[in-house]
């Protein structure tokens, strides 16, 4: 009797890849333009296809973006007129997130030399100032008004006046095209958000539930407020949940807790089952 | 903008018309309006119904079941104009983008690319981006399988070009 073995070969990874050896799939030279400044320029070092492409295209210079890792704190205004003059005049979007380095000279190089940007979100950039900002944003208006959104939220000392103005220099009647506005309860400088429920417990009692973080509580899943009256519903990581949202979520073994959505990765998994202990009881048990 | 088929009809009286625009049949079933007087029949095509690829597609080289998952998406994406039908389609594959290998992505991201379907490419992209963004210069080299054909010196130019942001 003959017995026929079928060897299925296991699908190596470079099969589907390269169509020539050690070159880079075409596809991946239209991801360039989705990778954030740090990562585009890591893969300059990757090969030298990559760093001519980086070197002559300036398809993944027209949106910058600096968050999130370490080095942002030393994006300087030199450093920043360097990476965005690749961009050759048509930068569309400048994303800086709490590049504390940059000042206002330093903005409005870059704006002077890209009068078309749409997008400009400099959140948190300290070194930045209100009359900065209305002077860059004056500068873009300069031929056409194409900057769409303006995020602002972290810049000290914004008042009433500068957001008016900087509202009526975007000329769009969107209020969304600002990210910062006077919180209705507190007075101050800040996002702010509306409750997503039609009525809830504050909007009956204290007539509006729009607010900034700090004046009301909301659920870091679903944006519902939470905490009116004292429903406690916390996460393991600490944020805030509503009661519906808090049932959906799986918890900690051992203190019933979930973690929302922004925060699963600190799951401690059980090996072999989809249970999960979280950071804090894992030390608890490191401990013992 | 739409687009507008006018047929004439010739003194038949039934006839029965399958339309295929731009190599596509569209399922948004339009209601035709007769003129009696020139025996015209006009049927006004929705333009982004056929742009956007309302048959099932194939795709060459991945699954079966990442091909139903794309189909399923721009059978949904194409079925409506009201944003939230359109942001579920978009989530639910990306979740299922998610879980495929990278490998797939890729391959995908070319598909998405020769279709011309910007909705697609911009997923795939940014999920293949997401995946670049957490690896070192080595470890993409792994994954995509590239050769590394600089000298230790020219490597080392490169990182001193823009040495702020590679330090420790």
């Amino acid at each position: 009797m003959e017995i026929s073995h079928e060897t299925t070969q296991k699908q190596h990874q470079t099969n589907q890849y390269t169509s020539i050896v050690g070159q880079p799939h075409e596809s991946l030279y239209l991801v360039l333009p989705y990778l954030p400044l740090f990562e585009l320029l890591a893969m300059a070092q990757v090969c030298k296809s990559f760093m001519d492409a980086l070197n002559n295209d300036i398809l993944p210079w027209l949106n910058i973006v600096v968050e999130d890792k370490v080095p942002r704190s030393r994006v300087s205004n030199e450093i920043l007129m360097k990476i965005t003059s690749k961009a050759r005049g048509r930068l569309r979007s400048l994303v800086l997130v709490n590049c504390g380095k940059i000042t206002d000279d330093g903005l409005q190089n870059v704006v002077a030399n890209n009068p078309s940007i749409s997008k400009l979100h400099v959140p948190h950039c300290m070194g930045l100032t209100p009359e900065g900002i209305i002077k860059a944003v004056t500068t873009l208006n300069q031929h056409n008004v194409t900057l769409k959104t303006l995020k602002i939220n972290g810049i000290s000392n914004i008042t009433k006046e500068h957001l008016q103005t900087l509202h009526s220099l975007l000329n769009t009647d969107d209020p969304s095209s600002i990210d910062v506005e006077f919180c209705p309860k507190c007075d101050e400088p800040r996002m702010v958000y509306d409750c997503p429920l039609e009525t809830c417990d504050r909007k009956r009692t204290t007539g509006g539930c729009r607010g900034c973080k700090f004046c009301v509580s909301r659920c870091e899943e679903c944006g519902k407020c939470v905490g009116f009256d004292d429903d406690d519903n916390e996460a393991a990581c600490e944020d805030m949940l509503c009661e519906d949202c808090w049932i959906k979520l799986p918890k900690c073994d051992f203190c019933n807790k979930p973690y929302c959505s922004k925060h699963v990765y600190k799951q401690c998994v059980v090996p072999g089952s989809s249970h999960f202990i979280c950071e804090a009881c894992y030390m608890t048990i490191d401990e013992i | 903008m739409s687009q507008t088929v006018v047929l004439e009809q010739n003194a038949v009286e039934t006839q029965s018309i399958t339309l295929k625009f731009d190599g596509c049949s569209s399922d948004a079933n339009p209601s035709p309006i007769v003129n009696p007087e020139n025996q015209s029949i006009t049927i006004k095509f929705d333009d982004q119904a056929s742009n956007h690829h309302t048959i099932p597609v194939s795709i060459p080289n991945v699954d079966s079941e990442t091909e139903a998952a794309v189909n399923e998406f721009l059978r949904k994406h194409g079925s409506s104009d009201e944003e939230s039908v359109r942001t579920d389609a978009m989530n639910d594959l990306w979740s299922f983008i998610e879980r495929q290998e990278i490998g797939t992505v890729v391959v995908l991201v070319k598909f998405a690319s020769d279709v011309k379907n910007f909705e697609l490419l911009e997923i795939f992209c940014q999920r293949v981006a997401d995946v670049i963004a957490k690896k070192t210069v080595e470890e993409v080299r792994e994954i995509f399988n590239i050769a590394n054909d600089f000298t230790p010196e020219e490597e080392q130019a490169i990182r001193d070009e823009h040495r702020w942001a590679f330090e420790d």
